[in-house]
């Protein structure tokens, strides 16, 4: 479902990523871990087609990211590390943009905002300027209003950043769901216990290059470690 | 305080030498282009004023007006630069907060930021009237240190001016907290038009007034004396006559004012502090879903669906932004004033060179507020998409499409605006068949094009990761879409009004051919500069990355 070839991004003289690859299924849960500064955040965007790769393509679907664009973005759902909306609407008017621009039936619109708004417990803010919501509710948004088109590929940066454990664990369900409908997910985060719980592969990302990738029990037993954390701090730290 | 300055010195250098040294071809392509347009003006004003003066004693006259109603509409211009910077980087900055938790005295950040402000509203004017006065020095062969002369007036003008903004700025940044703004400025208003007319309502009241009420467009106003915004003027006009005592008079009255409300300045810390805080403590107030704004766009049924979603998405965020939309009340103000003065003028009883002059002056005025518009309101519509642009970027809409709603909903709004105000103006003028036509294509055609300038520039100049994204009109981008639509007006109405001026002074015989062939080039060269902003504008918005 998501191929990336030989993929490079450079920053000036720093090469933030090099020559990755990557073949993610239909249908799996992806994790890609790394510390800070590692290329995660440039490897989503160049994925997302928010940013140009120097070097290598990205096939999504079968679709060329760069040549046929449009027909990527219909199938694909983003959720940032941070969730910048348009301060000055309500969450209401922002889904329903939402809906109208990637083309969704009116009806089902309304009727997705009302059933993600209760399950959210987010009723209360519906007609709340987003610019008055905390971190964690316009995070919500943002899960929300990619629901809402339903994109059969989600790129997810740093997940569960600044949202509470029961959002948290409403989420893990509805990822989990998502994967289960034959829905893609590339997720990328330095928190490494979702990772293992969630995942069927993880990539080790390290300095913009690919270390390791596999299941996480497929994982532990090729490095011999109990733990992914010893995993992952054996494999990042002597670099 | 002087570590903050410093910082702020060490950031710029930062910036400076990273541009240098990773957009070398580009920042010297800036440097280039801001000394051709440094030029350009420059010549331009020596070419209108040399055209000024060369109508004889007349001309020097209107230099003088002139030079009263530049400082009168500079004097709130900066108003409103300042306030709207102010608030941008004084209210609307994470910065703010952060010098607040420093064990700083917050008369000293105050300070900090008025003078900030300060400088980035005053560069461009700045840099405006050292031009002119250097060119009016060459022309009216006054001694070379006049510039020089001058720039010791313009200073106090600008500390007086972005003091009026910064208190209306404060004032307004309570109300805009509160969420009662509409009341409050209805009221000003009211007591505003009030004012204006137990005062200037009946014409035939003698008194103070009445020696100032040279019936010329605008002039009455800025001419009043005991206002700090004609004081340049009268200064630097009795400098010139040397009058050296008057001149010396306004002078001192310039600065110790300045002085004054310099001092003014970090006392008003509390009122800062309170409305800074303010804005935290959110109002939650709920909004309906189904605005008015939605139902007007729910009837432009033959658009397509999602375009109209973006157009309401962009209007709601241009209502629901005061510091947006009471720019567009000064306006407003401005142009009410300019109007109230043109019905008392007695056009019909000129000659008709003056006629021809007065046609183009109004079309030129006009023009010039369209332009200064479309600076203020289209070129920012890119950078306020801001860090949002990824929802943009994301969505399956080619962004050409988008930036075709832009242009659409600008030219919705601006063209209806400036049809408006040729066509009242040239009527209260009662101007001829002929020149309302004209200049009314004219005003179509200007506004069509300075319209597509500005959001193919603010597209190419936007800047995704700015804090606060009015400042985009006080950067460097709106230092360029301003001169360009400037230069635009400018060549526009040398081009029909000197036509048509020749053609009253009898120089030319085959007039009519004359203006329709030049009317078409200029309508093909518009074309072509609003084709070419838009398609490199569209281009950039689709390179941006997030
Ligand atoms: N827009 C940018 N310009 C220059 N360097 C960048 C940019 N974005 C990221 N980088 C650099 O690229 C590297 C990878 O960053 P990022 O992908 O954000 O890491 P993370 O894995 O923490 O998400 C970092 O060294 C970062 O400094
Ligand atoms: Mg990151």
């Amino acid at each position: 479902m998501i191929i990336v070839e030989n993929l490079s991004k450079k920053f000036g003289t720093l090469l933030a990523v090099k020559d990755l690859n990557l073949h993610i299924k239909k249908g799996e849960f992806y994790s890609l871990l790394g510390p800070n500064g590692a290329g995660k955040t440039t490897t989503v965007k160049i994925i997302a087609g928010l940013m140009r790769p120097t070097q290598g393509r990205v096939l999504i679907n079968g679709y060329d990211i760069e040549k046929e664009y449009i027909k990527v973005k219909q199938i694909l759902g983003f959720i940032p590390d941070n969730p910048f909306l348009y301060e000055n609407l309500t969450p209401y008017e922002f889904l329903r943009f939402i809906g109208d621009i990637f083309g969704v039936d009116k009806d089902k619109v309304l009727k997705s905002i009302d059933y993600y708004f209760e399950m959210f417990n987010l009723r209360e803010y519906k007609d709340v300027l987003i610019k008055e919501l905390s971190h964690g509710t316009k995070q919500k948004i943002v899960y929300i209003s990619n629901f809402l088109h339903s994109p059969l590929v989600y790129l997810i940066d740093e997940p569960l950043v600044g949202l509470d454990p029961f959002s948290i664990h409403l989420l893990k369900k509805l990822l989990k769901e998502e994967t289960k409908k034959g829905r893609t997910i590339l997720m990328c985060t330095h928190i490494l216990s979702i990772a293992e719980e969630l995942s069927d592969r993880i990539g080790i990302l390290s300095e913009g290059e690919l270390i390791t990738q596999g299941s996480p029990c497929f994982l532990k037993e090729k490095e011999c470690s109990e733990t992914l954390e010893k995993l992952f701090l054996k494999l990042t730290q002597s670099e | 305080m002087r570590e903050i300055v410093f910082f702020r010195l060490i950031s710029f250098k930062n910036n400076l030498l990273y541009l240098i040294k990773h957009r070398a071809a580009k920042t010297w392509g800036a440097g280039i282009f801001s000394l051709f347009t440094v030029g350009g003006l420059y010549f331009g004003l020596w070419e209108g004023l040399q055209f000024i003066t060369s109508l004889g004693g007349l001309g020097v006259v209107i230099i003088k007006k002139v030079l009263f109603i530049l400082f009168f509409i500079l004097f709130f211009m900066i108003a409103i630069s300042f306030g709207v910077l102010f608030y941008g980087m004084g209210f609307k900055n994470k910065e703010t907060a952060y010098l607040i938790s420093l064990p700083i005295e917050r008369e000293k950040i105050l300070s900090y930021k008025f003078g900030e402000a300060f400088l980035f509203s005053t560069w461009i004017p700045s840099l405006g009237l050292i031009l002119f006065f250097l060119s009016y020095a060459f022309v009216a062969r006054v001694s070379l240190i006049f510039p020089l002369v001058a720039s010791f007036y313009i200073i106090p003008f600008f500390i007086i001016a972005s003091f009026l903004g910064y208190l209306t700025t404060l004032f307004l940044a309570k109300f805009i907290n509160k969420g009662k703004i509409l009341l409050w400025l209805g009221l000003f208003c009211g007591l505003v038009a009030f004012l204006y007319f137990l005062y200037f309502g009946n014409p035939h009241r003698g008194g103070l007034l009445f020696f100032l009420s040279e019936e010329v467009v605008f002039f009455k106003v800025a001419k009043l004396w005991y206002l700090p915004y004609s004081w340049p003027a009268y200064g630097l006009i009795h400098w010139e006559d040397k009058a050296w005592g008057k001149s010396l008079l306004y002078f001192l009255n310039l600065w110790s004012l300045a002085f004054l409300v310099l001092s003014f300045v970090p006392s008003l810390q509390r009122r800062f502090i309170d409305s800074y805080f303010l804005q935290f403590s959110y109002l939650h107030k709920k909004r309906s879903y189904l605005s008015f704004v939605e139902k007007v766009f729910s009837k432009i049924s033959f658009l397509p669906n999602y375009l109209r979603s973006f157009m309401v998405k962009d209007v709601k965020f241009f209502t629901r932004e005061p510091a947006f939309w009471l720019q567009l009340i000064v306006f407003f103000g401005i142009l009410f004033f300019y109007f109230t003065n043109l019905r008392k003028f007695s056009y019909h009883r000129l000659e008709d060179v003056w006629k021809s002059l007065l046609t183009f002056l109004n079309t030129f005025s006009i023009l010039c507020v369209v332009s200064a518009m479309s600076v203020r309101f289209v070129f920012p519509q890119w950078s306020l998409e801001g860090r949002n642009y990824w929802i943009l970027k994301l969505s399956p809409i080619p962004l050409g499409k988008v930036f075709l709603e832009k242009i659409i909903l600008s030219l919705g709004v601006f063209l209806p605006i400036s049809i408006f105000l040729i066509s009242l103006s040239n009527l209260m003028l009662k101007i001829e068949f002929l020149f309302f036509f004209l200049t009314l294509v004219i005003v179509i055609i200007s506004t069509f094009t300075m319209v597509t300038i500005s959001l193919g520039l603010g597209a190419i100049f936007a800047n995704f990761k700015q804090r606060y994204y009015l400042q985009a009109v006080e950067s460097f981008g709106g230092f360029v879409v301003l001169m360009l639509n400037l230069g635009y007006v400018f060549f526009t109405v040398f081009l029909f009004g000197g036509l048509s001026h020749f053609y009253f002074l009898n120089k030319l015989s085959n007039f009519l051919p004359l203006l329709k062939r030049s009317l078409i080039l200029w309508m093909i060269a518009s074309l072509v500069f609003s084709l070419a902003a838009t398609l490199l504008g569209m281009k950039k918005i689709a390179e941006k990355e997030y």
